[in-house]
């Protein structure tokens, strides 16, 4: 393994740490093209180091929010049920989809929610009203951007754990976290503040890309030096992605995810049309 | 313990994971460029990617004991679902 392949690799950990401490995201998308377009590594090889830098993301993120009450852990915990039988089942599924027509309907679920959320950029899902009720599945948080205490409510449940089934499946077959399906459903479709739908993307990951992990490394596709260079990388990243996290606005952010999503749609096309 | 307290501990667990494997990572990434092929070295290496994937697998299983000391039924069974299919994983991995 070369000095630039280990560079290159710690670089991408940089971006996912940033990434995910932003919009809860583990890069995994960006890192796999990277590693078996640009730099040869086998996809096997490729998709296993990315699901170590999704959990290196996942653990440290949630280390350094935790106690800002933005992670909802009941949310989390129970789409993770889902997110964790997806994962289970994508090998299942991987037979009856061809690649191409995976990479079409994934670009095209991308492409209508970018779209929807660039429709509700103004559109805020918070409650300003600190003694409203958030329900059983709901959470409050301290917002800084409006300097006061915020509530928000869960809606559609079952489409989250439908999407969440949806984004485990293909977790385990693209190597990814599943943020880019997760994060932008909760935010567009079920009411969760986009800052509290990353962090508990952030959270949630962690797990679904342990389970695809432990078969990668029980094959022994996975390179312990990409490892290491990606975890470094990820640290770095994390931490300056929670000092602007903090300061962004919501708006800012929305922005910035539905740019990552059209760009992400575009690379699944590109490699549909291959 | 108030959910605050939950997250707290929780995000002590996976800090601690994070920071033990980025130490073996960094010492064994910089013995890794200086004296390269050592058997130890790589022993490193694996012990700091063990202890990456074990980080959030203990997070779930500390979660899944608070719900039940709390008499969460609801979460516990969420929890311990999760923990199964993660066993599953184990299972399949070993196989390999």
């Amino acid at each position: 393994m070369s000095l630039a392949t280990l560079a290159a690799v710690m670089l991408a950990g940089t971006a996912a740490g940033g990434l995910g401490a932003l919009l809860g995201l583990g890069g995994g998308i960006f890192l796999v093209p990277l590693l078996t377009l640009a730099m040869g590594i086998p996809i096997r090889q490729a998709i296993g180091t990315s699901l170590l830098t999704v959990i290196a993301m996942s653990s440290s993120v949630s280390a350094g929010t935790a106690g800002r009450r933005l992670i909802n852990m009941r949310l989390g915990m129970t789409l993770e049920v889902a997110t964790a039988a997806g994962g289970l089942v994508g090998g299942i599924t991987a037979q009856m989809l061809s690649p191409r027509a995976l990479y079409i309907v994934f670009g095209t679920v991308l492409t209508v929610t970018a779209a929807v959320m660039f429709s509700r950029l103004d559109r805020r899902n918070v409650i300003l009203d600190p003694t409203a009720d958030p329900g059983w599945y709901g959470g409050r948080f301290y917002e800084e951007e409006s300097g006061r205490e915020v509530v928000y409510r869960v809606r559609r449940m079952p489409l989250a754990l439908v999407g969440s089934f949806l984004a485990g499946n293909i977790s385990s077959l693209l190597g990814i976290g599943g943020g880019v399906l997760k994060v932008p459903m909760l935010n567009a479709w079920c009411g969760v503040p986009l800052r509290a739908a990353a962090a508990t993307s952030a959270f949630m990951i962690g797990v679904t890309a342990a389970s695809g992990a432990m078969i990668y490394y029980g094959s022994g596709d996975v390179a312990p030096s990409l490892a290491a260079a990606a975890v470094l990388g990820v640290q770095i990243g994390s931490r300056g992605g929670m000092h602007f996290g903090a300061r962004a606005k919501a708006r800012g952010l929305k922005l910035l995810m539905a740019s990552v999503m059209i760009g992400v749609a575009v690379l699944m096309f590109v490699r549909a049309a291959q | 313990m108030t959910p605050d307290d939950m997250e707290e501990r929780l995000g002590r667990i996976l800090g601690l994971g994070t920071t033990f494997s980025t130490v073996m990572f960094a010492a064994g990434l910089a013995l890794w460029l200086t004296v390269d092929g050592r058997p130890s070295v790589d022993r490193l290496l694996n012990a700091g990617i063990i202890v990456l994937i074990v980080t959030p697998v203990t997070r779930v299983v500390a979660s899944t004991v608070i719900y039940i000391v709390q008499r969460d039924w609801h979460m516990a069974l969420m929890t311990g679902l999760v923990l199964l299919s993660l066993g599953l994983s184990v299972v399949v991995a070993m196989q390999r």
